[in-house]
């Protein structure tokens, strides 16, 4: 059996009394999109913060290319090659969009830095056209973008992207969802946090569903679209 | 390619000329000359931090004092040697102390961000001047005396300017390196968003911890110039918080933008003040003051920052 490229076990995370993550078990293939979906608050985007070092776990294991990584700091997991592009974007403003991409490819994934990347990373992130333009003149859709460009540019074994479909119009999430697919054709693992469920239906190998920070369902997208639980906890009631 | 040629060939002519100026000048014309070097040369070190990483220091005047008490210290212990000799070693002595003791405070002042940085450097200038006013072996409330090294024949204040002119275009160039290198851009994304920059893998306490460090030990490099060219060294003259404050207004009149905005800030500012106000010396603080106030209302990206806007919407029209 092969080493997944990301094992989370057990991972929980408490704030005070509130449990925000809770017991949560998943795993990440490379070259797959594998999607976190729940209603807001269920801890998607908690599990990104545990995942990159931004929080400590309180409890469990977080293991990367068969090599614990709980614990470690958010630059040496980044280093290791997991890159994460912001729920809300976070550009170096005062850079050039070309610039920001620079800042990816410098840093980021230890084993395949330089800047040879850029303008593939520029492209595939739809941003050529942009590539001289200030980050604090971007619109909100070439922000997402630019999150992603930069993340792209760092070659990341694991791309963690968190709702870059937000806000956007559909043509420009065709767009993104374009891009997150070549990156995993490349054999890049991704993990996606989305609300659009169409899109995340569309594009991910595999969805794994948490409610109140407890996994309650993961599958083939099929497979939880039809699950009871899913359909209790998106709609409110209980399957038929 | 073929601007950045041009920019290295204006660069060099820029600094042949300099270099034959003192022997055209007055001696007083010297001075300003050197004074502007000198500030310059040490906004252009804050600028080292301040510019790259939006750490504002409002305490480097600590390291003008520790590079000028390590070189007329360092002096001390080799009185007979050659002249060139006791400046290599004095200048050696500023920055290596100076860089030193920048890496020992680096690690936990570092930790600190926003106004809690600025003021702690604030108090480490203040408490390092203290200090060194207490104890006898930096000469206490009487200071220290420095010996004359320029060479027999050379005129002193055109030597002190040539060496202030060297000092200057060196730490330019170390920043122009860094502001290409990995470092430049790892030090410009902590300026935008440090967090954001630690998760993609800036190793954002090491290149702060680098960043100081040359900040703080290129300006006592200059400090220790700075001291040999007084001759006569206190507490209170190499440790005032007016020093701190010249780097910080000279980098914003200039512009925080791009290096050359403290160097055009102190030609300004140092011009202003020892060329037009020197007569003026009751109304000198209030006017420069006003000249503040009206470059950051009229230029808030200081001039050079103004320049450019005027040039973009130039070859926009």
């Amino acid at each position: 059996m092969t080493t997944p490229l990301l094992d989370v076990m057990g991972l929980s995370r408490r704030f005070g009394e509130l449990a925000a993550v809770d017991d949560v078990s998943f795993t990440a293939e490379a070259g797959r999109i594998v999607s976190l979906i729940g209603p807001n608050g269920a801890g998607k985007s908690t599990i990104f913060n545990l995942l990159t070092g931004y929080l400590p776990l309180s409890r469990g294991s977080v293991s990367f290319r068969g090599r614990r990584i709980d614990g470690m700091n958010t630059c040496r997991i980044a280093e290791l090659g997991i890159a994460r592009a912001f729920q809300i974007a976070r550009p170096f403003r005062g850079l050039s969009v070309r610039d920001n991409v620079k800042v990816g490819a410098l840093f980021g994934n230890r084993d395949n830095r330089g800047l040879g990347v850029v303008d593939e990373a520029l492209a595939l992130a739809g941003l050529t056209e942009l590539a001289d333009r200030p980050a604090a003149e971007l619109t909100i859709g070439q922000l997402r973008k630019l999150e992603l460009g930069r993340a792209f540019a760092a070659r990341p074994h694991l791309l963690l992207a968190d709702e870059p479909l937000a806000g956007l119009v559909p043509a420009e999430s065709e767009e993104i969802l374009a891009s997150l697919k070549a990156l995993a054709a490349r054999g890049a693992g991704v993990l996606l946090v989305e609300h659009d469920m169409p899109a995340v239906m569309k594009v991910s190998d595999r969805v794994v569903v948490l409610e109140a920070g407890r996994l309650i369902a993961a599958g083939r997208p099929e497979e939880v679209n039809r699950d009871p639980r899913v359909i209790e906890a998106y709609l409110g009631q209980e399957a038929p | 390619m073929a601007r950045r040629i041009t920019i290295l060939l204006l660069a060099v002519l820029l600094i042949a000329a300099l270099t034959t100026l003192p022997f055209f000048l007055k001696a007083f014309h010297i001075r300003v000359g050197l004074s502007i070097f000198l500030s310059a040369g040490f906004a252009v070190c804050w600028w080292l931090l301040a510019g790259f990483t939006a750490y504002y220091s409002f305490g480097h005047t600590a390291f003008v004092g520790i590079g000028a008490f390590a070189a007329a210290l360092a002096l001390r212990a080799v009185p007979e040697a050659a002249p060139a000799l006791q400046l290599a070693w004095s200048l050696g002595a500023g920055l290596v102390v100076a860089g030193g003791i920048a890496a020992i405070i680096a690690w936990p002042i570092l930790r600190l961000r926003g106004h809690y940085f600025t003021i702690a450097m604030l108090a480490v200038a203040l408490v390092l001047g203290e200090a060194v006013a207490a104890f006898p072996v930096f000469g206490g409330s009487t200071g220290l005396a420095l010996p004359n090294l320029a060479p027999m024949g050379v005129r002193v204040e055109a030597f002190f300017y040539w060496i202030a002119l060297a000092l200057l275009a060196i730490v330019m160039a170390v920043a122009w390196v860094i502001s290409r290198s990995r470092l430049g851009y790892g030090l410009a994304a902590i300026r935008e968003d440090e967090d954001a920059a630690q998760m993609l893998g800036v190793p954002t306490t090491r290149f702060k911890v680098v960043a100081f460090v040359l900040s703080g030990g290129l300006i006592g490099l200059i400090g220790a110039v700075y001291a040999l060219n007084l001759g006569y060294i206190t507490s209170d003259s190499v440790f005032r918080g007016s020093l701190s404050l010249e780097m910080i207004v000279n980098s914003l009149v200039g512009g925080m933008g791009s290096i050359l905005g403290p160097v055009i800030g102190a030609a300004v500012m140092t011009g202003v003040t020892k060329l037009v106000l020197a007569d003026l010396l009751e109304y000198h603080l209030a006017i420069t003051g006003v000249l503040i106030v009206a470059v950051v209302l009229v230029a808030p990206d200081g001039l050079v920052g103004l320049w450019r806007r005027r040039r973009a919407q130039s070859a926009g029209r």
